[in-house]
């Protein structure tokens, strides 16, 4: 009976009329919140003026119950007017602070929200962010929950996938769905309001221009990817300009010092957080000449870290064959893109094996593994051959050959970098000493006095290595390599 | 109070119900990526349907004015969220209806609805497995 009572009076509160202050009738349904402020109650109606009625907020929320609910201490809203939900940013710039466990559940549980009949957002703080997501059916103000993974990941790293519904269905030939498509959700178009509601940085009302330049490069994969957009003129910088030419006529939020950010943003997206690749945007690979695919056994590779090595290694890969790949360093993830498709093309799953010249120091391992690294992304690695290593080098020359890499004091376990190396480096030429050469020849100690030593890591440059050698070794080992190969495959009936 | 008079306020109850469900709103995706979570009133839509686009599976919110929306949630799982509500049921595999929404039906080998707004029926809307619920709840 009760429970039948308390569904008829709900239904005829709706009908009711609130009598305010001045003695005005103001209808349950038109009001769109409750707001106590100045030591009285206001009632807020859709295009017309606050009412203010008698009595305290708490009094309201008793009364109203079921069609109203307390979001803030001032606020008390209609529940079938709420839209949505929208991050909450602090009206004051907050200082940047790490946040405890029961502070970040506490800006879980607060948000703003939006309202039907007006354009004013509400804010709903932790007291009672709970129950008000009991009350609306969900477990999270600041995303749908359940989340699909992709939409996750791309939240967590701060990006937005625009229309994807709609790019998603988009004819890339209908010219004029393409255009109303970018009308709508190009990021360059946007002017400043619109992107303060998508890239505000939080603690301040600024867009925050890490996220936005991370966006727009996103987009314009997206749209590249999608065909709507066409890729780069091959260089980098003219992407640049493209979009900081857009947005300095639309919101004008980008300054030219933010051509940094782009480049480490672009590098970030691609190399750490793999989200698609430089070859994707039709940037030019600049070291394409100083590699190829070999016609006869394009799994076999033949790799210098020196560009110095570009004509020796090129007639040697060109008579055997072979695949070759020139660097000038550490490898450009670019050309790794570039490199390992042209590999794919040719031989398809087969696995690569590699031929490497490097210097012997800590440099040249670590091209070396970075090389090997790039290329396992896409293909697997039957074999790494060192070319050139210490035994290479006639042992009576070693010590008139080497040059040092490091230079540090040691005492027991105490190590101090001599300058110019720092501490890095030192750490770094130890364990690749340690884990990779281990020998004597390549490490002088000198005592300094007060049981300090002065302990040097050498290197040996592969220029230093007989190019015959060098020959002779490939030439062996491929031999080996080719043997096995022909033991490997099936006689032919 | 009588057992009949209990069935009379059971009766009552029910179709206070169906003029104030307990469930008005349903959170979706927003279509403008600054909002969070949108509520859907369910008022507005005319099914709710399984929908897969670019190899992700979601439920879609069609409502009478021709829009979309989405959610994760499975079908099923919205299913027993809408449990008390008198408007909707479910028909099919693939549907569950407003009620109050149906502007036509064609009888076939199921049967195919017509909703308040859109203009292409929903073929097969109401399968044999809930054909004699769904009449039911007609009448």
């Amino acid at each position: 009976m009760s429970e039948l009572l308390k569904r008829i009076e709900k239904i005829l509160l709706t009908e009711r009329s609130l009598i305010g202050k001045e003695g005005e009738f103001v209808p349950v349904k038109d009001i769109i919140y409750l707001v106590s402020k100045r030591g009285g109650v206001f009632a807020a109606l859709a295009g017309k003026k606050e009412v203010e009625l008698p009595g305290n907020l708490n009094a309201w929320e008793k009364l109203l119950s079921g069609l109203f609910v307390q979001t803030h201490r001032q606020y008390l809203v209609a529940l079938d007017r709420i839209e949505g939900t929208f991050e909450r940013f602090p009206e004051e710039p907050e200082e940047e602070k790490r946040l405890t466990r029961a502070e970040l559940r506490a800006k879980d549980d607060e948000c703003e929200i939006s309202l039907r009949g007006t354009t004013k957002r509400i804010p709903v703080t932790a007291v009672y962010g709970q129950k008000l997501k009991k009350t609306l059916g969900i477990t999270r103000f600041h995303y749908l929950a359940p989340e699909n993974p992709s939409d996750r990941a791309l939240r967590l790293y701060g990006l937005i996938d625009f229309g994807w519904r709609e790019l998603y269905s988009l004819d890339k030939r209908d010219k004029a769905a393409v255009e109303a498509f970018k009308a709508k959700w190009d990021i360059k178009l946007f002017d400043k309001s619109r992107m303060l509601s998508y890239f505000r940085l939080f603690g301040a009302n600024v867009i925050n221009t890490k996220r936005v330049i991370k966006n727009l490069i996103y987009q314009m994969w997206r749209w590249i990817q999608k065909g709507i957009e066409e890729p780069s003129d091959g260089n980098i910088r003219s992407l640049w300009y493209k979009i900081k030419s857009v947005l300095a006529q639309h919101s004008n939020i980008l300054g030219s010092g933010d051509v940094d950010t782009f480049y480490s943003t672009l590098q970030e997206m691609v190399e750490d957080q793999e989200l698609f690749r430089y070859k994707d945007f039709g940037f030019m690979d600049m070291n394409e000449p100083y590699r190829w695919i070999g016609k006869k056994n394009p799994e076999i590779i033949l790799a210098s870290e020196k560009l110095g090595h570009y004509l020796f290694i090129k007639k040697l890969a060109d008579e055997q064959g072979v695949s070759f790949i020139c660097l000038k360093g550490e490898p450009a993830v670019i050309s790794m893109e570039y490199f390992s498709d042209d590999l794919t093309a040719k031989c398809g799953g087969k696995p690569l094996t590699i031929f490497s010249i490097s210097d012997v120091d800590p440099a040249g391992y670590s091209i070396e593994r970075n090389l090997v690294k790039g290329l396992e992304k896409a293909h697997q690695i039957n074999k790494v051959v060192k070319l050139v290593d210490l035994s290479i080098y006639p042992a009576d020359l070693v010590s008139l050959i080497r040059y040092p890499v490091v230079s540090y004091e040691r005492k027991g376990d105490q190590v101090k970098p001599l300058p110019p190396a720092t501490m890095g480096q030192v750490t770094k030429a130890r364990s690749w000493f340690e884990e990779e050469i281990n020998d004597e020849q390549l490490l002088t100690e000198k005592d300094k006095g007060g049981g300090w030593k002065v302990v040097t890591i050498h290197g040996i440059e592969s220029d230093a290595a007989e190019r015959d050698i060098i020959e002779d070794r490939f030439k062996a080992g491929l031999n080996r390599l080719l043997k096995r190969k022909v033991r490997a495959k099936p006689a032919k009936k | 109070m009588s057992r009949g008079e209990t069935d009379l306020l059971k009766q009552v109850l029910e179709k206070l119900m169906y003029l104030d469900p307990p469930i008005k709103k349903f959170p979706v995706t927003p279509e403008d990526p600054a909002m969070a979570v949108y509520f859907l009133d369910l008022k507005d839509v005319c099914y709710i349907t399984t929908k897969s686009d670019q190899g992700r599976d979601e439920t879609m919110f069609m409502t009478s004015g021709g829009k979309a929306y989405f959610s994760n949630l499975r079908l099923t799982e919205i299913e027993k969220r809408l449990k008390e509500h008198p408007h909707y049921m479910r028909t099919s595999k693939f549907y569950l209806i407003n009620l109050t929404k149906i502007r036509g039906l064609k009888v076939s080998s199921a049967r195919d609805l017509w909703f308040e707004g859109i203009k292409e029926p929903v073929a097969n809307a109401v399968t044999s497995t809930y054909l004699a619920e769904f009449e039911k709840k007609l009448q």
